[in-house]
């Protein structure tokens, strides 16, 4: 935590005509997010050696209790503590500022609206190292970052089979008008391209990326219930 | 049950083994005979192909609490957490429902370890005897222990078969699984020799000294009756047929060798 702490001090904070009162969200919630990845695929490395794998799961615990302890451990813990140390640093380092300088600078937090869409990206991703975790022995984070890229490539691919197949192939889709500004979900309507109304579509994407961590969760849960020694 | 790493080979073929209370139970076996796959299986590490292990009923791949509470399984490669014995106890002496710190401290004083020193910056051997203190303090009904005596100085053995001795009851046992017989000899109360996926010997010492007689010789001339020798400094270790109830010394690595090389005539012996 001390060495994360120096690191935003003197990337961010300690130059002296870097605005002070500006907090970077996108880049510290990417690093806390990138953190929680690393202490997520890394949660179950007891289980990577099988000396320790005999006496984490010969400790008496249900399967239930060990995964809670790591699902909150990984997720929750991780993210609150890096969090803290993040705005921490930031409240010190305005506080010096203002104390050593004539800058009167303020503390800006982010919204929490952003905060939580931040919360619920990480808690989606950190369903995939879990599971990484559960499943690979050697370099979980680097297997999982690579199954990750892996998977979008391969949605990425079927989504366009789709699409090129729904819109009655290259052609077709070279048809359509494709100058419209997509602004808002409404715009797709411009598009005429659904087969229901974007509200339909809204929830459907919105089940789908609820229940996708929910699954991962599920079967990591099972994966370590089910691991040998 | 049936178990096997890959199709190729089979490490067990139809075993069945009941292991009871008030016994100090004595695992031999090559290296590779499965010896450790066995203890892994009678704790749930490692779940059989087909049949069943069971621990007071409870299905052991179910990994069931109270099922874990009362065994307690010390590796041969132990792990220890970065902290101190006292950070150790703290950390994991509650999982245990009949813990005794009275005893752990015991255990500690025999075999001259300092509560306050770090596990990490331990020796192998000091390690182990705090592992070994952790699992005597359990007092789980199982102990299992897997070569427990490696990396134990000489009286540090001495001291670890007197505590074992000391903790058996009715109503506990431990499992030894040991490739150092001469250093558990005096303890084992139950021998079970393990080879080729199946158990060639399952019998109490008793029960080999009525049948066996364990002499030395200092020739195997006119000695019809030696069933098994292996020549020594000291002459002929031999076996015979134990027919007038003589009392002898139960020698384990002649034993060991002699049921693994004549298998059928100890199947014989014993009616297995």
């Amino acid at each position: 935590m001390g060495i994360f702490a120096l690191i935003i001090i003197f990337s961010n904070y300690m130059i002296f005509n870097h605005y002070m009162d500006t907090f970077n969200f996108e880049f510290w919630g990417f690093i806390i997010a990138f953190m929680t990845f690393i202490s997520s695929a890394n949660i179950f490395s007891s289980l990577q050696q099988t000396s320790s794998g005999i006496h984490y799961y010969m400790t008496p615990a249900t399967i239930t209790e060990k995964y809670a302890a790591a699902w909150i451990y990984s997720s929750f813990f991780t993210i609150i503590v890096y969090s803290i140390t993040v705005l921490l640093v930031h409240f010190v380092c305005v506080s010096i500022g203002n104390a050593f300088t004539d800058l009167n600078q303020v503390i800006h937090l982010p919204s929490s609206e952003k905060l939580w869409m931040g919360f619920l990206g990480i808690l989606f991703y950190h369903s995939f190292f879990i599971l990484g975790a559960t499943i690979f022995k050697k370099n979980p984070f680097l297997k999982t970052v690579l199954c990750i890229i892996l998977l979008f490539m391969v949605i990425g691919a079927i989504s366009t089979s789709i699409l090129t197949w729904y819109m009655g192939g290259i052609e077709g889709m070279n048809s359509y008008q494709w100058d419209i500004e997509l602004n808002d979900w409404s715009d797709f309507e411009k598009l005429d391209l659904l087969m229901f109304d974007v509200e339909t579509l809204v929830n459907i994407l919105k089940m789908t990326l609820i229940s996708i961590p929910v699954i991962l969760w599920i079967t990591a849960y099972f994966k370590l219930k089910t691991r040998q020694i | 049950m049936n178990f096997a790493y890959s199709k190729k080979k089979k490490i067990f073929d139809d075993l069945s083994l009941t292991i009871e209370g008030g016994h100090i139970y004595g695992l031999l076996g090559k290296n590779g005979a499965g010896k450790t796959t066995l203890l892994k299986l009678m704790t749930g590490l490692l779940f059989p192909q087909s049949g069943l292990t069971t621990a007071f009923g409870i299905d052991t791949k179910k990994r069931h609490v109270n099922m874990l509470e009362e065994i307690y399984f010390l590796p041969e490669e132990i792990w220890l957490p970065d902290v101190n014995v006292d950070g150790y106890l703290k950390m994991y002496a509650n999982s245990y429902p009949r813990f005794s710190h009275e005893l752990f401290k015991r255990c500690l004083k025999e075999f001259e370890i300092d509560p306050v020193d770090k596990l990490k910056r331990m020796s192998l051997g000091q390690r182990k005897k705090v592992a070994i203190s952790f699992a005597l303090a359990t007092q789980c009904k199982i102990l299992i222990m897997d070569e427990p005596t490696n990396g134990l100085d000489i009286p540090s053995k001495g001291q670890f078969r007197k505590l074992s001795a000391e903790l058996i009851g009715d109503d506990r046992c431990i499992i030894l699984s040991t490739h150092q017989v001469r250093d558990l000899e005096s303890l084992i109360d139950t021998v079970i020799i393990l080879d080729d996926s199946h158990i060639l010997l399952n019998s109490t010492m008793d029960e080999i000294c009525n049948r066996l007689e364990f002499k030395t010789l200092g020739s195997l001339e006119n000695q019809p009756s030696v069933i098994y020798s292996e020549f020594s400094t000291r002459g002929y270790l031999a076996v015979t047929p134990n027919m007038d109830g003589a009392d002898s010394k139960v020698d384990l690595e002649i034993l060991f060798n002699m049921t693994t090389q004549n298998a059928n005539l100890m199947k014989q012996l014993f009616n297995h």
